[in-house]
């Protein structure tokens, strides 16, 4: 998850939002708060430290396999969100440090079998952040 | 002897004056010498009977046999003691091993040090933030799409716990009616 291998790969594309612009896009959402009712609670990307997502529009179905394989080559990094759960949606990966998790990543493949998406997110993410988004019902953009 | 005892000590008198400032020759100094030497010096001159003969003195004493004997075992006795030793290569690489061990146990410590003084954060967070090249200038931008990311996770999270509870529900259901 470290290297984005877009250059290689015409068709994937990596966006990266650093810890410097994550620090300006907690200012900005603090400083626009009361304008801006509707959207995502701040408290979320204040938990957030980085992000990068990893997009592919096409061989969706083998990046998917590749990166899952990759999961398990690291799991003693990386655990699945719910060990228990029953549930086959998207692959939600934790790494944790104590009671916080450090780095979340999700793997989506799209219904089309072609599209392809890993959500990376650093930070210190507690079980209010992961309640917060399992409730879901986010306010669109 | 006799004829000393007879001089005139006056010219010894004057022989020592001389001596002492640096006066007199060889020759009087071995007549001040031979004065001296003689058992009845007179009692105004014994003071510098010692300063005369002292050398006499010095030639006369000699270390005994006893001497020689003592330092010849003692010279024996230590040859008995050393003996020659092969050394090995383990015992000539000893300091160094010894050395080794020491920056070792340097290290390790400081290594422990270090981890254990380290921040938690610091600790969980080991990716090199200062390589990431950020995609948008515009933090209005990055915010877009970070929100898209938040969604997607927190969709799949809530399908998830919804799946799970329809899936629990029925296993429930499907107990309940087996008894």
């Amino acid at each position: 998850m470290e290297q984005c291998t877009a250059e290689e790969e015409k068709d994937i594309q990596c966006q990266t939002i650093s810890p410097k612009m994550m620090e300006k896009l907690v200012e900005v959402i603090v400083s626009e708060k009361d304008e801006k009712d509707e959207e995502i609670p701040a408290y979320l990307f204040s938990k957030l430290k980085s992000a990068r997502i990893v997009t592919s529009t096409g061989h969706g179905k083998r990046y998917f396999r590749k990166a899952e394989e990759l999961m398990e080559k690291n799991k003693n990094r990386f655990t699945p969100w719910r060990e228990d759960t029953l549930a086959k949606s998207d692959p939600i990966f934790v790494r944790r440090h104590g009671d916080v998790i450090c780095e979340l990543v999700m793997l989506n493949l799209a219904a089309d079998k072609k599209g392809f998406t890993i959500i990376n997110f650093t930070g210190d993410m507690d079980e209010q952040f992961m309640e917060t988004l399992s409730r879901g019902k986010l306010p669109d953009n | 002897m006799q004829k000393y005892r007879d001089m005139d000590y006056k010219y010894i008198e004057q022989l020592v004056e001389r001596y002492w400032q640096c006066q007199t020759s060889v020759e009087e100094e071995a007549i001040l010498k031979a004065f001296f030497s003689q058992p009845h010096v007179p009692v105004h001159l014994q003071t510098y009977k010692a300063w005369f003969n002292g050398e006499k003195m010095l030639q006369d004493s000699q270390l005994g046999r006893e001497f020689d004997t003592r330092v010849l075992m003692r010279i024996e006795n230590e040859d008995m003691v050393v003996k020659a030793r092969r050394a090995t290569w383990t015992k000539r690489l000893m300091p160094l091993y010894k050395a080794a061990a020491a920056l070792a146990i340097i290290f390790t410590l400081g290594n422990a040090a270090q981890t254990s003084f380290r921040h938690p954060e610091e600790a969980a967070s080991d990716y090199n933030y200062e390589s990431y090249k950020d995609s948008f200038d515009d933090p209005a931008m990055a915010y877009d799409q970070v929100s898209d990311a938040l969604q997607m996770v927190s969709q799949s999270l809530s399908e998830t716990a919804q799946q799970d509870s329809l899936l629990q529900s029925s296993a429930a259901s499907d107990e309940l009616k087996k008894q």
